[in-house]
């Protein structure tokens, strides 16, 4: 089995390629499939061509038939329009060569159905042709295909707890989506701020469900994984023998692991501060050092008492990066 | 048509885009047992959301996908960029991107992080698109293969 794809072929399909791959050796190179079995053939190569977990069960146990070792070529999403790299192929495996063309485009149009039980047979037994023809339906995405692509796609999701928000849909009002549907009034929504006062010159700074893409875009930027969880916050500090004037600074929990987060905020009557919450230089001299639970930004340049007067409707700026916080 | 039709199409689209993204990742990284299904699936994940957030931004342009088939493989191309680039910031990625030389570096960074088309990375490589476009090819080709080996090195 595969280091980590877990997914066990059925008893008859390792028994239908089991006996290919005798026919095989028995016939040098011509295996036959039977006729009790080219029906549950095809109903496999269905599952085969459109499903990766099944694709790569299929190949290891054609590599220990082999005794080879199958390299993935490089999609032809990355080098259509181009001349095709050279396929690698490597000693071992008997069948080798490519579907011509007119075969490869007939299977993906029309479906299995095309290939005579001689073709199905040795194309079972061919990791290239099969690796190929797997990679042009899953370019083209033909409508003989598309129903079973997604549900693949469906169990995968399920499997997993996949979500995959559509904005307009799962992350807004039917009203909602109508607003943001108008341009005037883009933005206006998906970036809305959550901004709450926690005591005394404290506020927290969180994102709104529409904000979601911003927050995780952040921790892939400064944690290198955008399913970190994070936190920020606002403090107010007193300016020394100043008792009109505070400056501001930003805490981040946990603090930065893979690059300083710039965050610029905007305050009522005040303007623009920047603020830089820094990779702490441990990490930055030893990625394997202990990371810190938080880490807070320099104080910025002083504010009037009235920066701080925050009434409600804060927003994260669009498409704005650094992010943009635009308090009010 | 677009945009009234988005949110049919990209509801459609999702599972198909998932599974693409996944299974072409899946392809090259599952020899590697640092990777589970689960986490590339994961980052498959946040590249279809990626490139939902795109469209759903392009929902102010009239006519941008002109068909749900067109819309489907935009969909996929947007979020394979975006994989890419994930999967050369990702924490089992990074180390192994270091790896290239620094020519497929600047290559791969170029395309897939600054997401440039390989006719702006030859403006500034000062070489030809099509170069871009085959030693691009070659360094994907090698990263790929970098990642589905397991690496003691990486992992404290």
């Amino acid at each position: 089995m595969s280091a980590t794809v877990d997914y066990q072929m059925t008893r008859d399909q390792r028994e239908l390629l089991t006996n290919l791959r005798i026919s095989d050796e028995a016939t040098q190179g011509r295996p036959q499939l039977p006729a009790a079995e080219v029906a549950l053939a095809r109903d496999y190569m269905l599952l085969l061509l459109v499903d990766d977990r099944a694709e790569i069960a299929h190949i290891e146990l054609l590599q220990e038939f082999y005794r080879a070792r199958f390299r993935y070529p490089l999609s032809r999403r990355f080098w259509q329009g181009g001349p095709r790299p050279p396929l690698v192929v490597v000693a071992g495996f008997r069948h080798n060569q490519l579907l011509p063309e007119q075969t490869a485009r007939a299977v993906a149009e029309r479906g299995p159905d095309v290939l005579s039980p001689d073709e199905l047979a040795v194309l079972l037994l061919n990791p290239y042709a099969l690796w190929d023809l797997a990679d042009l339906i899953d370019f083209v995405l033909p409508d003989y295909w598309l129903g079973r692509m997604d549900q693949v796609g469906r169990e995968l999701m399920e499997r997993h707890g996949l979500e995959v928000a559509i904005p307009g849909v799962d992350e807004a009002t039917a009203p909602e989506r109508e607003l943001k549907r108008k341009p005037a009034l883009m933005g206006s929504l998906r970036g809305q701020a959550h901004v709450e006062a926690h005591g005394a010159g404290c506020w927290s700074l969180s994102f709104s469900d529409e904000a979601g893409a911003l927050a995780r875009r952040i921790a892939e930027h400064a944690y290198g994984d955008a399913e970190t969880a994070f936190t920020l916050v606002l403090y107010r500090v007193p300016v020394p023998s100043q008792s009109d004037l505070f400056q501001a600074a930003v805490e981040v929990s946990p603090a930065p692991t893979k690059n300083d987060l710039v965050l610029v905020v905007t305050f009522p009557v005040a303007g623009e501060r920047t603020f830089t919450l820094e990779v702490p230089p441990e990490l930055k001299f030893d990625p394997a050092a202990e990371p810190r639970e938080k880490t807070r930004s320099e104080p910025c340049c002083p504010l009037p008492a009235g920066a701080f007067d925050l009434k409600g409707g804060s927003e994260w700026r669009d498409d704005a990066w650094p992010p943009v916080l635009d308090l009010r | 048509m677009w945009p009234d039709d988005y949110i049919a199409w990209a509801v459609r689209a999702r599972p198909n885009a998932v599974q693409g993204i996944k299974g072409m990742l899946n392809q090259h990284l599952h020899t590697n047992p640092q990777w589970t299904e689960a986490g590339v699936a994961v980052l498959a994940e946040q590249a279809t959301r990626h490139a939902f957030d795109v469209a759903n931004d392009h929902c102010r342009h009239p006519e941008y996908c002109r068909t749900e088939a067109e819309f489907k493989v935009w969909v996929r191309t947007v979020a394979l960029n975006e994989v890419l680039r994930l999967l050369i910031r990702h924490r089992l990625g990074e180390p192994r991107f270091q790896l290239l030389s620094a020519d497929q570096r600047r290559l791969l960074g170029m395309r897939y992080l600054d997401q440039l088309p390989p006719g702006d990375v030859a403006g500034v490589l000062r070489v030809s698109a099509d170069e871009v476009r085959e030693q691009a090819n070659q360094a994907l080709d090698a990263f790929f293969q970098m990642l589905g080996q397991a690496d003691v090195e990486t992992e404290s």
